[in-house]
C-alpha cells in the first residue's frame, strides 16, 4: 500500500533560478542583492524592481526587461509585462519551472547525499533517480 | 513508515510532470524533499489479498484503522496471496503475461513490483 506526494515547487533558489534561465535561452543573467529598475522597451526606467534581470537585449529588440523579485518570504515572483507575455506567457513558464525544478532537485539531492543515478524523458515529464547512499 | 524490505528502496525517484510539479512516491527517502514546497500526498495503491473474502475483510478493517496502528500491522502480515490494486491513481489492478490478476505469495514482491510500476506509470501514464 503506497502513497504519493504531488508537489509544487517554489522558486527560492537564485542560482537553480538562473540556471534555468540560461536553459531557456538567456544566456546573460544579471543578479542582484539589491532590487534594481527594469527598463522598458522605449529604453524608459519601470518602477517594477528585480533581483535577477534578463536584459531586454537578450529577449528582442521591442521588449521589456524580464525580471524576478525577491520576496519576503524568500521566493522569487516573475514580472512579465504585458507586452511580452506572448513570448514569456504560460508555456514558457511552465517551461522554466520544469527547468528550475530540475535542477533544484538535483541541487538539493547532492546536498543530501544522494548519487545521482540519471533521467529520463517523455512525453514532457522528466524522471529522475538516485542511490540513497546515505545508511549505506 | 516502515521501510519495505527486498525493494529498490534505495533508489529515490522523482518525477516532474507537464506542469513543473513534483510527484514522488511517500518513502522515507523521499521526505528529504519535502522542503522544497507544499506537498499533497494521496494513496497511489493498494496491496490487497488476492481472494475475495480475505480481501473484503481487509478493506474493511483497513477502512476503520490508520496504516500505522497494531490492527493494520496485523493485516499486512496475513498469509495469502497478494495483489496490486493502482486504481487510487486511476490504474490497473496488476496482471501477468497471460492476462489474469496477477498474485505474489509474498507481500513484499508485490510491493516491489507496485513501486516499480507507480514509477513507471509517474512518467508514461496509462
Amino acid at each position: 500500500m503506497s502513497k504519493y506526494n504531488r508537489q509544487r515547487s517554489q522558486y527560492n533558489d537564485r542560482d537553480c533560478l538562473v540556471a534555468a534561465l540560461n536553459e531557456m535561452g538567456y544566456a546573460d543573467v544579471e543578479i542582484h542583492d539589491e532590487a534594481v529598475n527594469l527598463i522598458g522597451y522605449h529604453a524608459d526606467v519601470r518602477p517594477e524592481k528585480a533581483n535577477v534581470i534578463v536584459r531586454r537585449r537578450c529577449i528582442g529588440t521591442a521588449a521589456n526587461d524580464l525580471g524576478f523579485v525577491k520576496e519576503q518570504d524568500g521566493t522569487f515572483s516573475a514580472i512579465v509585462s504585458d507586452y511580452d507575455s506572448h513570448k514569456h506567457g504560460a508555456a514558457w513558464m511552465t517551461g522554466l519551472k520544469k527547468a528550475y525544478t530540475e535542477k533544484r532537485l538535483i541541487k538539493h539531492a547532492a546536498s543530501k547525499g544522494l548519487k545521482y543515478l540519471g533521467k529520463e524523458v517523455k512525453g514532457g515529464k522528466v524522471q529522475i533517480k538516485w542511490l540513497d547512499t546515505r545508511s549505506a | 513508515m516502515k521501510a519495505y524490505p527486498k525493494t529498490e528502496r534505495r533508489v529515490v525517484t522523482v518525477t516532474i510532470d507537464e506542469s513543473g510539479d513534483m510527484v514522488y512516491l511517500n518513502t522515507p527517502e523521499s521526505d528529504i524533499f519535502m522542503e522544497l514546497g507544499e506537498r499533497i500526498t494521496t494513496r497511489a495503491s493498494h496491496v490487497e489479498p488476492y481472494a475475495l473474502l480475505p480481501r473484503l475483510l481487509f478493506t474493511a478493517i483497513r477502512y476503520f484503522v490508520h496504516d500505522d496502528s497494531r490492527l493494520a500491522a496485523w493485516t499486512r502480515g496475513w498469509k495469502c496471496f497478494w495483489r496490486v490494486n493502482t486504481r487510487p491513481v486511476d490504474g490497473p489492478i496488476l496482471r501477468n503475461q497471460y492476462g489474469n490478476i496477477a498474485a505474489w505469495w509474498l507481500r513484499e514482491d508485490a510491493i516491489r513490483v507496485e513501486i516499480e510500476f507507480l514509477n513507471r506509470f509517474f512518467l508514461e501514464g496509462k
